[in-house]
């Protein structure tokens, strides 16, 4: 537990040093105010001080601190992780993941392939998705909300001719988040308690599927394809070739269902979620490299919930599957999956960065992704029973659209004050600092603490 | 709406991916269009006549007289996107546009957007698929339909596909 908080704190400072896009950047521009506050609001608080009274003392102390704790814990000295950590640190030209080294790596590797990528200078990024030819945008920034909102910017802007010309690959790394499918609900597929007391954000996408683990040790990847040509295996045989010619055997295999697996114990490595809409769509998944098993397991822990806590709900399930990262550095297999790509068209293949994130478009999208109304209210309706089974408290609560409608106990004297706020009609979102307070004695937090601790 | 590759195999996708045009043949035993259930909500709403109209998004109108009309997915539709799992609906008393994104429907984790084939407001949405999602593959022009508007213009509906049409085009993608 201890290991798992310290190294994800790292993970978190790290993140917030990569991220382009602070207040600071926008400053004066109000526009912006509200969104910059929200991803302010989200990297700060405890984390951001503790990364600020970091800052002077240097990484190294931290993992000084980590091996410490470490050694002390597993009798270990300096494990595989902390080391890497530790020689990024000495060599900051190496660190973090640097997306230019990616960029001018690949687009050496495509020229010495075929011909030479044409320069298009003065192109906007919209320009360049609404170009007709097979592109490969590679996001500098490690923002969640905008790195969905930059990938459904693109494909909402990708041009649809006959025959379709405009084939994209995005790839993207986000900083530790949960990102559930379009029709979930993130109060039963998440442990929203732990999520909110370290301070990982849930994000629901537009695509459906079930729910996933993002960290700087996996790369997102995502294949825009005409309606036609959609298909939820094709993209995926293309990375098993690609990354099996990298190893020169048979790591990765492809099971029945089209999942990415690990040849030899057929363990998930990449989780793969589909958008079809008019002449268009996407086939994106996760592809665990490095990540934080760990947390991705305690994230997705439902809290053995068994005979506590109870959910009616018709939404889409998750399936749980047996995880394990590849291992593979995050450039190399974007560079091994790019020229895949790139091999697939006869055109040259423009690999294009992206850091235009101060795009009213894409702030917007981001802006509606952060929404709560998306985020949770959007879930369809549902019911969660909660069995107290100290006191002997049953109740169960009705939930549309977020907001806790009404509810059903067999100790209504405790829950008389909530009642009455429900009676009257006031509109209460089900989030335990929104409504526990109505609930009578010692009960209340650990109704807050089952629902999502945000009391 | 949705496209037979959907059934392609990755083999044949692969090969796609590199050559647009190739198609695969597609073989139906039974109607391309599906079943019209005469039992259900969708035929007995009124006496009749149903103006029945497809589009080329693979939905269906069923206009009835009083000018309302049940919206749905074609059974080809149905069958090349698989198993149900959730139908995401709009909400009674919605305006809507033709062309507009209405809803979707998720299947084996792929969302699917649902079109507005004509202008109107959504009177009806099907409630059954909150319960059972699985309707729209087992009874696509029937139990299955998604939902009922108050049509806005009814020339749009001429300019929609009849059954004879519609299935002619299914015939010659296949």
């Amino acid at each position: 537990m201890l290991r798992i908080n310290t190294l994800s704190s790292v993970i978190r400072r790290y993140s917030i040093r990569s991220i382009p896009f602070t207040k600071e950047d926008l400053k004066g521009d109000d526009k912006y105010k509200d969104l910059n506050d929200h991803y302010s609001d989200l990297f700060t608080s405890e984390e951001t001080q503790v990364s600020s009274k970091s800052k002077e003392n240097s990484l190294s102390d931290d993992i000084a601190e980590i091996n410490a704790e470490l050694n002390e814990l597993y009798g270990v000295e300096s494990p595989i992780e902390v080391q890497n950590v530790e020689q990024r640190e000495q060599k900051p030209q190496e660190f973090p993941i640097k997306e230019q080294d990616i960029h001018h790596d690949i687009q050496q590797d495509i020229q010495q392939d075929t011909q030479p990528i044409p320069t298009l200078k003065k192109e906007s990024l919209l320009d360049k998705i609404k170009s007709n030819t097979p592109k490969i945008f590679i996001s500098k920034s490690n923002n969640p909300f905008l790195n969905l909102a930059m990938e459904d910017y693109i494909f909402q802007n990708t041009p649809v001719t006959n025959p379709f010309k405009a084939q994209r690959l995005i790839f993207y790394t986000n900083t530790p988040c949960v990102v559930i499918g379009k029709s979930q609900n993130p109060w039963r597929e998440t442990n929203l308690p732990y999520l909110n007391s370290v301070g990982i954000p849930v994000l629901r996408r537009n695509s459906g599927g079930g729910t996933v683990v993002h960290d700087l040790g996996n790369v997102n990847y995502s294949f825009i394809n005409s309606k036609e040509s959609f298909s939820r295996t094709f993209f995926g045989s293309v990375i098993v070739k690609a990354v099996n010619k990298r190893y020169g055997f048979e790591k990765l295999a492809q099971n029945e269902r089209g999942d990415i697996i690990m040849a030899l114990d057929k363990k998930k490595i990449s989780g793969s979620a589909f958008k079809v809409t008019r002449g268009k769509s996407y086939h994106h998944g996760t592809m665990l490299l490095n990540s934080d098993l760990a947390n991705l397991k305690q994230a997705l822990n439902k809290r053995q919930r068994t005979g506590i806590m109870e959910f009616e709900c018709r939404s889409v399930d998750s399936v749980p599957s047996p995880v394990d990262n590849l291992g593979l550095p995050n450039h190399d297999f974007i560079e091994v999956v790019s020229k895949a790509f790139q091999k697939m068209y006869e055109t040259p293949v423009e690999i294009v960065e992206v850091d235009e994130f101060h795009n009213e478009e894409i702030l917007k999208i981001a802006e509606n992704l952060k929404d709560w109304k998306w985020r949770f209210g959007s879930t369809g309706s549902f019911k969660l029973k909660l069995n107290h089974q100290e006191s002997g408290t049953l109740i169960e609560f009705h939930v549309e659209k977020g907001i806790l409608k009404d509810f059903k106990t067999n100790k209504e004297s405790d829950f008389e004050f909530l009642r009455e706020q429900l009676t009257r009609g006031l509109e209460l979102k089900f989030k335990s600092d929104e409504f526990v307070r109505f609930i009578k004695g010692d009960l209340y937090e650990w109704i807050g603490n089952q629902i999502d601790g945000t009391h | 709406m949705f496209s037979r590759s959907l059934l392609r195999s990755s083999s044949a996708t692969s090969r796609l991916m590199l050559n647009n045009t190739l198609k695969l043949s597609f073989r139906y035993q039974s109607s391309l269009i599906g079943k019209f259930n005469k039992e259900s909500l969708i035929n007995t709403y009124s006496k009749g006549p149903i103006d029945l109209r497809f589009t080329e998004d693979h939905e269906y109108v069923a206009a009835h007289p009083d000018q309302t009309a049940f919206i749905g997915i074609t059974k080809y539709a149905s069958d090349a996107i698989g198993d149900v799992t959730f139908v995401e609906l709009p909400e009674i008393g919605d305006k809507i546009d033709q062309g507009d994104v209405i809803g979707s429907i998720e299947s084996v984790k792929s969302s699917n957007d649902i079109f507005a084939p004509i202008s109107g407001e959504v009177i009806a949405i099907n409630e059954q698929l909150n319960d059972n999602a699985p309707l729209v593959n087992s009874d696509p022009l029937g139990d299955g339909w998604i939902v009922q508007v108050k049509v806005e213009d009814a020339e749009q509906l001429k300019e929609l596909q009849n059954e004879q049409e519609y299935e002619e085009s299914l015939k010659q993608d296949a």
